[in-house]
């Protein structure tokens, strides 16, 4: 083993210039004969040892192997490579473990014959124990996710394969081991979810998303279709190219924290909706928390910060000191308290009684008391409750209804006084007696063989009983209702109660009103009989206008059967002029409900029409509803006949009787100027006074005339625009003559013209005039007033002489129509002159009306409407 | 005699009514203020009569089978006699309008106040 000088010269620049521990060995004796500075400092040595044979340099044992390896390569010429030897050295005095990568290798010379050895080591202890550090913080790691029940899953996205450890492949429900498609994975999840899981992982490839992913899902085992649900963390790796190349991460079971949340949130669901006020405190009675049923009694509004509230604003002031200075501690002492306190709602200040429980809470761990818990019972409703079943109670007490209960042999426990006095019982027999007692024998048979059976499988039973009174034996029919009653929680029958009628008085009464019927009966026929037997047609209708009874008479007249006259079919036969009226003053009636009279004509069996005068008064009850009309239709047609010819003959007659009147009067006035003429004074007077007589008698002519043509419908109107106040200056002008005892005094507030009959107006301010002229004989003034407005002028007489009694005063407007009385005997006069002075006023669509006083004297007045 | 009166008598009144009372009466009342009385009781014979030409027409609106107010309207329709004033007379006061419509110059209803006629006659006798 011999190197040249050149070729020495050349290694040794070699291992000095390496960057690791270098040496050179050659000949027999293995001679170090060159070592670069850190091989120097490896074996703790200076240049000295250059030169020595390496057994004498470098004694110890890990020498000689050195040694052996070095021949042995000398000899082979293969080189020897040793990765991460372990070599124990010792160090700072201590033997410790090193890790060397070692090279020995022949340097050959050109013949390819071994002519020296070069050696190199590399300290890789740190690296070693790096990687040991490492894979014993993995084995940790592994161990801890293991530990915990945590899965790790490493997932391609480029092919879209998932690496999984055996705990992940578990949460998934995925049997297959190894590597797998994501498209596999999504089917272990449950479907709810799948768009869901898709989207994150989605989103966490995404580069926008730096690659975060953190969800919560349920998966569904491909074995057994178990439904987990798990909590994944990863994260997405991203190459230069902004695709994510790996996307990895944990899955954690946290189905048990779900269902521990569920469970709580339940809870506390529970809790909040509870109606019983419930409550947390802490140790110094700050509140922490409080339901939604103790905020609205306390008054605490819903979105209040209610740590700042304490415990005690909520007592009374009587009940904070009776807490404070006793039930705090009993509560310590006895871990809770339970009692009636009364609470305060903080707004309205009212006194809430509640039931009240408190418990001390203690933290889980520690067992140390941190917090008083409250529920409390608004007592408020069962007070209430109370009050109400003490008032039912006294309302059983007082009821006139028999009522009883008993238990369920029939043995009484209870029976009201009303009870014990329908069945002649003295109070203190009450619970010795028994219901099968007071019952007659036949509703003793009927309570136990059909009552009793149906009372216990329907709980209920009513119908007619017979009680039996214990003094007199007398059999009372009551019509009974009985009710089980059973116990609250085994449902087993314990009683029976009881309420009973005394049918006595009903049956009484059917009596009486069976009694009545038939009495009502009899009246009924007899009043069809009489309604039969009166000379006129008479029917009834109901409120709507439908008759529904007409007499027998209806076939003297009628083509038409009565059925078919019924309801409304009477109508069919009206004549066509008289339909439209009749039809609207009668359903004028009915919707006011006052008295209906209307003549009109009627198709009768012969072809021919007949006059009927009808008149039906409603029938009201105290409500003034309309219940039934009367009515009766009087043939008049021989009297229209004879009313035409009356009217005929008056028109005629007095037309006639005017023509001699007229010559009587113009001679009369003649022969006055004669006498005059001759000085006869006093037979011009008498021919003055015929004159006058002769007037009278006009104006009675005159009113029959315009009466006459007033009821033929002949009465004329000449319509023309006057001057209001010329018309009345001239009447007073006129009437003024007439009598020179009476002042005719004027206050004409109207001025303008009226479009209307002149000549009839001017009769009408006539006949007022002369009426007040006449009287009011002891008076010695008249006042005629007008006004007007926009609508219509109005014309008042005002007189001060005998009045009008109150009654007389709505009738003077009628026809022949006298006032009668002592006094009024001493007027003359047929009664016509107010009837067709209204008749004018109401044919010019005007009114005309009275107030009197009588005594006193009168106004007539009218007003016409001013077109 | 009054100045009145002078004046009268040389007025002429013409009276037309089939009632030979009230033509009888009222003509002696004329006459006694001093009128000049003609008559007629035929509607028909009015038209005739006016040839005379009266100072006043007194003409009844009734006469049998014929209507004053038709004898009017020819009356005043004619330029011969429409300056011949018309007093009408009727026992309807309501056909009074009608009477001044056919042309009458004033009216006076059956039965009249002589004092009324002869006012209402000087009236209209100018």
């Amino acid at each position: 083993m011999t190197i040249s000088n050149s070729e020495r010269e050349l290694f040794k620049s070699l291992v000095e210039a390496s960057p690791m521990p270098a040496a050179i060995y050659a000949g027999a004796d293995i001679e170090i004969s060159a070592a670069n500075d850190l091989m120097l400092n490896f074996w703790g040595k200076d240049a000295s040892v250059i030169g020595k044979p390496i057994a004498e340099a470098l004694p110890g044992p890990s020498t000689q192997h050195l040694i052996e390896l070095v021949r042995e390569v000398y000899a082979s010429g293969i080189t020897h490579h040793a990765r991460e030897e372990k070599t124990e050295l010792l160090k700072d005095h201590q033997t410790r473990s090193f890790y060397f990568s070692v090279t020995i290798k022949a340097i050959k010379n050109a013949a390819g014959i071994p002519s020296g050895i070069i050696h190199t080591q590399t300290d890789v202890t740190e690296l070693v124990l790096a990687r040991q550090k490492v894979a014993e913080t993995e084995a940790h790691l592994a161990f801890a996710l293991s530990s915990a029940g945590i899965g790790t899953w490493d997932l391609d996205p480029i092919n879209n394969t998932v690496k999984w450890d055996s705990r992940c492949r578990e949460l998934f429900g995925f049997a297959n081991d190894g590597e797998v498609a994501y498209q596999e994975v999504l089917n272990c999840i449950h479907p709810d979810d799948e768009a869901f899981v898709r989207k994150a992982v989605k989103n966490a490839v995404s580069p926008a998303s730096e690659g975060h992913y953190d969800i919560r899902y349920r998966t569904v085992s491909q074995d057994n279709q178990q439904v987990r649900w798990l909590h994944c963390k990863g994260k997405a790796y991203f190459n230069e190219e902004k695709i994510a190349y790996r996307f990895s991460g944990t899955a954690q079971d946290i189905s048990e924290e779900v269902k521990t949340r569920t469970r709580e949130q339940q809870l506390l669901c529970l809790v909040e909706h509870n109606v019983d006020h419930m409550s947390v405190a802490d140790m110094e009675g700050n509140l922490i928390y409080i339901n939604d049923a103790g905020k609205k009694t306390l008054g605490i509004d819903p979105d209040m910060d209610i740590t700042t509230l304490r415990a005690n604003d909520f007592y009374t002031p009587h009940e904070l000191k009776r807490v404070q200075e006793n039930l705090i501690r009993q509560i310590h002492e006895r871990t809770g308290w339970q009692g009636v306190i009364r609470l305060m709602n903080r707004i309205t200040k009212e006194e809430i009684p509640c039931q009240v429980n408190y418990i001390l809470i203690k933290d889980v761990e520690t067992g140390k008391v941190i917090g008083r818990g409250a529920t409390a019972r608004d007592l408020r409703p069962e007070i209430k409750a109370k009050a109400e079943l003490q008032r039912l109670g006294t309302i059983v007490d007082i009821s006139e209804d028999f009522i009883n209960y008993c238990d369920i042999s029939g043995n009484t426990i209870y029976l009201n006084d009303a009870g014990l006095k329908l069945i002649g019982m003295e109070k203190d027999r009450m619970s010795s007696s028994n219901l099968y007692n007071y019952h007659s024998d036949a509703s003793v048979i009927a309570i136990s063989e059909v009552i009793m059976p149906q009372l216990l499988s329907t709980g209920k039973w009513s119908g007619p009983l017979e009680l039996v009174h214990q003094q007199t034996g007398e059999i009372i029919p009551i019509h009974k209702q009985l009710f089980i009653i059973r116990e609250d929680i085994t449902d087993t029958p314990i009683a029976i109660a009881g309420i009973a009628r005394d049918l006595r008085p009903e049956l009484k009464a059917g009596k009486a009103i069976d009694f009545k019927n038939t009495q009502l009966q009899i009246a009924i026929r007899e009043l069809e009989f009489l309604a039969n037997s009166v000379p006129v047609v008479v029917w009834t209708s109901n409120p709507r206008g439908h008759l529904d009874y007409i007499n027998q008479r209806w076939y003297e007249r009628s083509p038409i059967p009565i059925n078919k006259a019924l309801g409304d079919g009477w109508t069919e036969i009206l004549h066509p002029d008289d339909e439209a009226r009749t039809r609207a003053a009668w359903h004028e009636c009915l919707k006011t409900g006052d008295p209906f009279q209307i003549e009109f004509r009627m198709l009768d069996k012969y072809g021919d029409y007949r006059w009927w005068m009808v008149r039906a008064i409603a029938l009201k009850d105290d409500n003034d509803n309309i219940i039934k009309w009367y009515g009766s239709n009087i043939d008049i047609t021989d009297h229209k006949e004879l009313e035409r010819q009356k009217d005929n003959f008056l028109g005629v007659a007095s037309h006639e009787l005017k023509t001699p009147v007229t010559s009587i009067k113009a001679y009369a006035q003649v022969m006055e100027m004669m006498f005059r003429r001759a000085g006869d004074t006093k037979n011009a007077e008498l021919l003055g006074k015929m004159d006058n007589q002769i007037n009278r008698l006009n104006n009675l002519i005159g009113d029959l005339l315009e009466v006459t043509k007033i009821n033929t419908g002949r009465l004329q109107f000449v319509i023309s625009p006057f001057s209001f106040n010329q018309m009345v200056e001239d009447v007073i002008e006129e009437v003024q003559r007439t009598s020179l005892k009476h002042e005719i005094q004027k206050e004409l507030h109207f001025e303008g013209e009226v479009r209307g009959d002149r000549e009839r107006i001017f009769q009408v301010v006539t006949n007022l005039l002369t009426n007040a002229i006449k009287y009011s004989p002891d008076a010695s003034r008249i006042i005629i007033y007008t006004e007007g407005n926009e609508n219509e002028v109005q014309l008042c007489v005002q007189d001060f002489g005998i009045g009008i009694r109150r009654d007389q005063q709505d009738r003077i407007f009628e026809q022949f129509y006298r006032v009668s009385g002592s006094r009024e005997h001493t007027f003359p006069g047929l009664g016509l002159g107010l009837y067709i002075s209204s008749e004018i006023v109401k044919h010019l669509n005007g009114r005309i009306w009275v107030n009197s006083v009588e005594g006193k004297g009168s106004t007539f007045c009218f007003a016409l409407p001013l077109l | 005699m009054t100045m009145n009166q002078k004046k009268m008598e040389n007025k002429k009144i013409f009276i037309a009514d089939d009632d030979e009372a009230i033509v009888d009466a009222t003509s002696m009342m004329l006459e006694m203020v001093g009128y000049q009385v003609r008559h007629t009781l035929n509607g028909a014979a009015v038209q005739t009569a006016l040839l005379d030409r009266p100072d006043l027409l007194l003409l009844d609106i009734w006469m049998s089978g014929v209507d004053g107010r038709d004898i009017c309207r020819r009356l005043k329709a004619d330029p011969a006699t429409l300056d011949i004033p018309v007093l009408m007379i009727s026992a309807s006061r309501e056909i009074r309008e009608s009477a001044l419509e056919s042309g009458a110059d004033d009216f006076l209803a059956k039965p009249f106040d002589m004092d009324d006629l002869l006012e209402k006659v000087a009236k209209l006798i100018v």
